[in-house]
């Protein structure tokens, strides 16, 4: 029985756990509790360690979905749960105050695992907050080295996040027939 | 194209204990055909408080503040029977919780919500898709097997050994719909100023700065004039003292969507006219795909180019797949300014690297066809 991970990643509120309960075969488990400090301003509840969900393939075999938490102060958990991964979610809440800077801060936070496999943006809340558009989030890598997928999407939508992963793994292998 | 309401409801609870969460976690799993189900806070659809507890009292008051248009189930023993407040949105549940009650509270504030939807959304009438099998704002649409050939068509791969393709492998986007459909958001750009587009069926409107394209055609009818050449059609600017139709007359659709499809619907398999086969393809970046109608080998096609530039034959021979799906995204995508021939001398000096093969490729394999509920390691080839 073989064991892989993918991993969410995002500011506060991007959407990582809603992302995961979308396409977790299982119920998600979810270490939240009350904010206490500026989160409480974005959301009641914040997930403090990670999110889990799991998506069951044949055989038994299992890949094993992880959200790291949302808060800097929590990164020393993201290099512990990006390692042996498949390849990187990364969800950007379009109604932040930045998100560019947000999308910037999480690609140089996992430059490392992002070299070494791919990454898929997901850009959550456009419904309410149309700007930036995914092409201006597209303009800000031009001076990247990566040209990684970047959709809209709506964390709620099963369909959404699995075309996400769907690109993820075809960026890494398009001959995935 | 306007959201639809949500398929499967989130439901939060609040200020209740571990074995009332397992509870009520089983009601929805067991007893609601999908209908509802648990999630996170921060997007829910609904919110159950326990009133009888001081966490839920605050709660409240706090949803009052932030989100007072969604609907709130409120539960206590202090409560008669099931009692709804129309104007607040709350629906009140006695304690012990009859599921008849709770069944008829969620029912409640599913009508809430497409209340308030209906309200809010009266100028943003979904095109029709009467051919989509799933199709809403906030998912992408995919195809099946007749949809397939609408968009695609069934013409046979071309001879790769010619030097001169055949003119039926080619098509002209000036003279379709997806040409004046161009031609109108050029000039409404560079004006500055509202246009319409005057067709034999109906009006196409075009705002500048917006994304959004307002229309008077369903989406049979744009179907049937994109997909054919030499359509009369006037394009003259919107004065602001022109009355556009009833809201109830109009459709929307976003600007990429329309000449997605409409490229698809001319294009049919086929190239734009002049389309060199010989020199490799670029991709500036991914098509937002979620908001896109996706064919079958789309992504492959993308992450293909986007690796490394490559002709199109070449394309559909490393993929393995008919020409026309390869000539059908090109087209798409040239539309909206995301592929075009390269120019670079650099581009051409190299053989074409095969594709590069994941040690996991099985793995992924197995996961896409989990994702798109195929039976696992069963692909179907289009």
């Amino acid at each position: 029985m073989s064991n892989h991970k993918i991993i969410f990643t995002g500011p506060v509120g991007a959407g990582k756990t809603t992302a995961i309960s979308s396409i977790s075969d299982v119920p998600l488990i979810s270490t939240e509790e009350c904010a206490s400090d500026m989160t409480r301003e974005h959301k009641a509840s914040t997930t403090v360690a990670m999110d889990y969900g799991l998506m069951n393939l044949h055989e038994g075999e299992r890949i094993h979905l992880y959200g790291t938490p949302g808060q800097e102060r929590f990164d020393f958990m993201w290099e512990i749960l990006t390692e042996g991964g498949i390849g990187l979610v990364l969800l950007i809440d379009n109604s932040r105050p930045e998100p560019f800077h947000d999308l910037r801060f999480f690609l140089k936070a996992f430059n490392y695992f992002i070299e070494h496999t791919k990454i898929a943006v997901g850009v959550t809340r456009m419904d309410s907050h149309a700007t930036p558009t995914i092409n201006d989030y597209h303009r800000q890598l031009y001076d990247y080295p990566i040209r990684p997928p970047i959709f809209t999407v709506d964390a709620r939508e099963k369909r959404d996040v699995s075309l996400l992963i769907e690109s993820l793994l075809f960026s890494i292998d398009p001959g995935i027939a | 194209m306007s959201r639809q309401i949500q398929t499967t409801m989130g439901v939060t609870l609040v200020g209740m204990s571990t074995r009332q969460n397992t509870v009520m976690q089983r009601f929805f799993e067991n007893h609601c055909n999908g209908d509802f189900s648990i999630g996170s806070a921060d997007d829910a659809d609904i919110y159950i408080i326990d009133m009888d507890q001081r966490i839920g009292s605050d709660r409240l008051a706090e949803l009052e503040q932030s989100h007072s248009d969604q609907p709130r189930i409120l539960i206590s023993l202090n409560y008669a029977g099931l009692t709804v407040d129309n104007e607040e949105g709350c629906i009140l549940l006695q304690k012990p919780i009859q599921a008849e009650n709770l069944h008829a509270a969620l029912a409640r504030t599913r009508t809430i919500i497409q209340r308030h939807h209906l309200t809010q959304t009266k100028n943003e009438v979904p095109l029709a898709t009467s051919t989509v099998a799933h199709s809403t704002h906030y998912a992408a649409e995919t195809l099946d097997g007749h949809e397939i050939h609408a968009f695609i068509g069934s013409a046979p791969d071309i001879d790769t050994e010619t030097t001169q393709p055949s003119p039926q492998a080619f098509f002209h986007p000036e003279q379709f719909l997806v040409g004046h459909l161009q031609r109108a958001i050029a000039t409404t750009t560079r004006l500055q100023r509202p246009h319409v587009l005057e067709t034999s069926r109906g009006m196409i409107w075009f705002t500048p700065g917006s994304d959004t394209i307002t229309t008077t055609l369903r989406e049979s009818q744009i179907r049937t004039l994109a997909a054919f050449p030499d359509i009369e059609v006037t394009l003259r600017p919107y004065p602001d003292s022109e009355v556009m139709p009833a809201a109830n007359e109009l459709f929307q659709s976003h600007r990429d969507m329309m000449l997605w499809k409409c490229t698809l619907w001319a294009a049919r398999g086929r190239l734009p006219f002049g389309t060199n086969l010989q020199l490799p393809v670029y991709l500036c970046h991914w098509p937002n795909f979620t908001r896109l109608m996706l064919f079958p080998y789309a992504m492959q096609i993308a992450a293909i180019w986007l690796q490394h530039p490559c002709p199109l034959l070449q394309t559909a021979r490393m993929l393995d797949i008919p020409q026309r799906y390869v000539f059908a995204f090109y087209s798409a995508a040239n539309t909206l300014g995301l592929a075009g021939i390269s120019q670079r001398e650099s581009d051409s000096l190299f053989e074409e690297p095969d594709i590069p093969e994941s040690r996991l490729r099985s793995l992924f394999i197995r996961i896409v066809s989990h994702l798109r509920n195929e039976p696992e390691g069963v692909r179907e080839r289009a």
